[in-house]
């Protein structure tokens, strides 16, 4: 099956808060997204802070709002809002330091379009997959030239119009905001989640600044609430983790 | 063993019936030390068990959001002002017999420097052994004293606290009690084991231990208690705000686990549950 990339049929969506630095050099080694189909949200009392790479990518679509919170929801909520509004077939929303190539951006587009389960949500391929996925790798299924497997994920995924444009991220989501997400999608009875060997992609993990160091723990604490409120048939599922002895290790050292 | 050397805590909210069966398993716990914690809107539904167990202290208090954390506080600081050598936190639908009890007690005294002792969860049999999980840390960190078996673990559910660690280690900081009014105190969620381990290993204590002598049982998702299952997540949620708040280091290794194939399950329900023409 060959499906035409020339008109873009999807929108990247990349929020970006207290790191024009990271924003700047993710842009210059993915050029490719300097166009007016990658949407930026940047919030509104860092638009100063953003000027030079506005200037430097004048292509992509800037899209700034308020968010006295910084919560991630609030940013992927006004990108959402403002992509599906113009309307697109597929939206990608990925962060200001993941790394990928077209060739694999295209590849994930192409896959969410010829995997034969519709509506589908199809990510990206982590770098760190071959290692952690090894058994589901060894199930992978051929479609179209590209290789799947079972399993959600998210950072660089994409999601069809019918699902991204049926719903919202709450105000009071806090950072968690791929989970909602996924259980909007589950909601609507999207439960094909399948990752695209072909399109790998990496993201540094602890850098500065972003939606996700924003208060971690507290804002996930407010993503909690908000799931447990919004989606109870599958925050009841829930588990929580301690790993004890990493946080006795971290008392003793504490001392 | 001296009737005042320790006490048993038990906060019970929502469910006087599981109460009242917990103490018909476990009439031993009908003394003036076990001390039952009960909002005050529930009093009069535990009515019943108050007569059937009328020796036990009853403490009152208001917890508009039914939380635990709010609980434990309140009962922790009505033993510490008794004053015991030992505190005993327990559930309402904790089972355990009297010998081990008494060895939870015994092995906590047993002890020169101040150690947390966990009772071992699995099964109420006094020669159970431990479960497959926790074969590793007996491996690892067994040891005997003075007859009883130990291993290095936090034990939590009914555990054993020294006075000097849990008169000082408080579930909610003395601020939330004084100066705010209950809407605040509400807000404090779930996950007070969590919650006073935290706060002592905020203070460098690390002497945590289960005793393989000393074994109980929970059932777990009964009615009432943390409420339902909803009510439990939302008070998850609110606990982690709080803990994210009090104890950012410790949290911040803390991970959610996401079961997504029990997601695709419920979804797949549901939607066979749309198409089923009327």
């Amino acid at each position: 099956m060959k499906i035409s990339l020339s008109k873009p049929t999807y929108a990247v969506l990349i929020p970006s808060k207290g790191r024009p630095d990271q924003l700047m050099k993710t842009l210059e080694k993915q050029s490719f997204l300097n166009r007016w189909n990658t949407f930026i949200g940047i919030q509104n009392d860092q638009r100063e802070m953003y000027q030079e790479v506005m200037r430097c990518f004048d292509q992509v679509t800037w899209i700034s709002f308020d968010n006295p919170t910084a919560s991630g929801c609030v940013a992927r909520e006004s990108l959402r809002k403002v992509a599906t509004g113009i309307g697109f077939r597929r939206y990608v929303p990925t962060d200001d330091n993941a790394r990928y190539t077209e060739e694999s951006l295209e590849n994930l587009i192409r896959a969410s379009v010829v995997y034969p389960t519709q509506p589908c949500i199809v990510s990206g391929f982590h770098g760190t997959a071959p290692h952690f996925d090894s058994a589901k790798i060894k199930k992978a299924k051929e479609y179209g030239g590209l290789h799947f497997y079972e399993k959600w994920g998210a950072i660089f995924w994409t999601i069809p119009h019918s699902i991204y444009s049926r719903m919202s991220y709450p105000i009071d989501g806090g950072r968690m905001d791929d989970r909602f997400v996924s259980f909007a999608a589950l909601r609507q009875g999207c439960s094909t989640w399948v990752v695209c060997m072909e399109a790998p992609f990496n993201k540094p993990t602890q850098q500065k600044g972003g939606y996700s160091a924003a208060g971690r723990t507290r804002m996930m604490g407010q993503s909690i609430v908000a799931l447990a409120r919004d989606y109870p048939e599958f925050m009841e599922k829930i588990v929580i983790s301690f790993p004890w002895m990493r946080i006795i290790a971290k008392a003793k050292g504490g001392k | 063993m001296d009737k005042t050397t320790a006490c048993v805590l038990i906060p019970s909210a929502g469910r006087p019936f599981i109460l009242h069966e917990t103490l018909m398993q476990q009439p031993f716990l009908n003394l003036r030390s076990t001390l039952v914690g009960i909002q005050r809107d529930q009093w009069a539904t535990y009515e019943q068990v108050r007569k059937d167990f009328a020796r036990i202290t009853y403490i009152q208090y208001d917890n508009p959001g039914g939380s635990t954390v709010v609980a434990r506080e309140h009962l922790r600081r009505a033993a510490v002002a008794i004053g015991f050598k030992r505190y005993v936190c327990a559930d309402d639908n904790t089972y355990y017999t009297e010998q081990s009890l008494h060895n939870l007690v015994k092995a906590s005294l047993s002890f020169k420097k101040p150690v947390v002792v966990g009772g071992m969860q699995g099964s109420m049999k006094m020669d159970a052994k431990p479960s497959r999980f926790d074969e590793a840390y007996v491996k690892k960190s067994g040891f005997t004293k003075n007859g009883f078996r130990f291993y290095r673990k936090i034990g939590m559910m009914f555990w054993c606290f020294p006075h000097e660690l849990y008169s000082k280690a408080c579930y909610l900081p003395e601020i939330w009690f004084t100066s705010m009014k209950a809407p605040s105190i509400a807000h404090a969620g779930c996950m007070e084991d969590h919650t006073i381990a935290l706060a002592l290993l905020k203070t460098g204590f690390t002497n945590f231990v289960v005793c393989m002598d000393a074994p109980f049982m929970k059932k777990r998702f009964q009615p009432g208690g943390s409420g339902n299952l909803i009510q439990r997540a939302t008070k998850i949620g609110l606990a982690w705000m709080r803990l994210g708040g009090q104890h950012p280091d410790f949290m911040a290794h803390v991970r959610m686990v996401w079961p997504y194939a029990k997601f695709y399950k419920i979804a797949k329900q549901r939607k066979r549950d749309e198409d089923i023409p009327f």
